[in-house]
């Protein structure tokens, strides 16, 4: 028998976090995180990280008879990056990897079409 | 702080798995009236409370198994829950966005319009047409278009009830008779309808007329569900271990001997890795490096790497 989960992934350039619900995606069934599993937090938001949370929350998963999964990816969005972090390509190839079956994948950044503006002010960020 | 990390991980899953065990499975039922509470899902719930009103989407693909239609999602919110199932009611729909972000490039016009109707059975809903032609359009062709799928929207939408809406929807003909009208217009790529929602329930009229009747109607259409599932166990069964029973029978007559083996031995090995991996789990350490000790093995590290490499002999 196997179950369908929802795997929501959160890839920003800081961390990684993986929630697996339901098909309504209420109820939590596992969840992991590119901090829980490496040992230094700047590295948490790399494909390291992300490979090792996948395995994780896979394993996790498995445990409860989930094997198909539709995956839900998102970037911070909002005024904040649109684009995904490393991790997000890394988790999903683990999850198949894994032996997951991946039935769909999808892009659920937030955009703004409107809203506040950008932190960093008028001259942006100066490093 | 790994240790403290890891500990307070085991708490967590510990407390997580007891929960787990009070949540059942329900399953998320299609609406009666055009789908006739097809199964579509699954979800989980400790209580009956929380599973009302949540959203399940999915794919018209998965769906109706229309795989053009792939990028097709649709929502449905569970608004009743019968013993263990929970029937919804379909809120929207929506074209995935990347496949619509793919289809408007440079020189080519988009039109779009927010279209409210109300259907003969009182249920407001706000369908969203995007119509993308092959070259560039002047505003006035635009209004001129927007104009024409408006009427066309309203007019149909105003003379079928919610359920012949949903199916519309779903279905292609809104969007030929779209298509038809605006051809002379521009040259038309696609004319859909890219989001649809619910704004609000109807009156209940025609198709509901009495709870009672829906009911007995859901009473019924589980019995016959339950009935037609035992029906065909009871069918399939015999059929299936006949034909398993034919097929070995088959395969013993063709090569007795090399396939008798064959399975004995996958057997064999299925059984030995599954009770040793049991043995090794529940065994304690010192058990386990006896056992390596035995086997001339090194005896350091943790417990799992001691199962693994007594497993990987």
């Amino acid at each position: 028998m196997s179950r369908r989960a929802i795997v929501n992934i959160f890839s920003s350039y800081n961390n990684v976090l993986l929630t697996a619900t339901d098909l309504t995606g209420a109820e939590t069934i596992a969840k992991c995180s590119g901090g829980q599993v490496v040992k230094s937090s700047k590295d948490s938001g790399g494909p390291f990280a992300a490979t090792r949370a996948a395995e994780m929350l896979a394993d996790m998963l498995k445990e409860k008879e989930f094997t198909q999964l539709i995956i839900r990816y998102r970037a911070p969005g909002g005024n904040k990056s649109t684009s995904a972090g490393p991790g997000a390509q890394a988790a999903i190839r683990a999850l198949t990897r894994a032996g997951m079956t991946i039935t769909r994948i999808e892009d659920v950044t937030p955009i703004a079409h409107d809203g506040t503006k950008k932190k960093g002010g008028r001259r942006g960020r100066r490093v | 702080m790994a240790v403290r990390s890891s500990a307070q991980s085991r708490n967590l899953a510990r407390k997580q798995r007891d929960k787990w065990k009070a949540k059942r499975f329900y399953s998320i039922r299609a609406p009666r009236n055009p789908w006739q509470y097809k199964k579509i899902g699954e979800t989980i719930g400790e209580n009956d409370e929380f599973v009302a009103g949540r959203i399940f989407q999915t794919t018209q693909q998965e769906f109706d198994g229309d795989f053009t239609k792939m990028h097709v999602k649709l929502n449905f919110r569970i608004v009743e829950i019968i013993n263990q199932d929970a029937i919804t009611e379909f809120v929207g729909h929506e074209h995935q966005n990347d496949h619509i972000r793919r289809q408007i490039r440079r020189y080519r016009g988009k039109v779009d319009a927010v279209v409210d109707v109300v259907t003969n059975d009182g249920y407001l809903v706000r369908l969203k047409p995007l119509v993308v032609t092959e070259g560039r359009v002047t505003s006035s062709m635009k209004k001129v278009m927007r104009r024409k799928v408006t009427e066309i929207i309203t007019t149909f939408g105003s003379s079928c009830t919610y359920p012949a809406l949903q199916k519309a929807i779903l279905g292609s003909e809104i969007e030929t008779s779209m298509n038809n009208a605006l051809n002379p217009i521009a040259k038309i790529r696609s004319a859909v309808i890219a989001k649809s929602q619910l704004l609000k329930s109807g009156v209940v009229s025609s198709e509901g007329p009495t709870l009672d009747e829906i009911h007995a109607a859901e009473v019924k259409a589980e019995a016959d569900l339950k009935a037609r599932k035992e029906a065909a166990i009871t069918e399939d069964a015999p059929t299936i271990l006949e034909a398993a029973e034919a097929m070995e029978s088959i395969s013993e007559k063709a090569s007795d001997e090399v396939v008798e083996e064959s399975t004995d031995e996958k057997e064999g090995i299925v059984s030995e890795s599954a009770s040793e991996e049991v043995d090794y789990s529940s065994m304690t350490v010192p058990q386990l490096k006896e056992l390596l000790k035995e086997a001339g093995k090194p005896v350091s590290g943790k417990k799992s790497e001691l199962i693994d490499r007594l497993n990987g002999e």
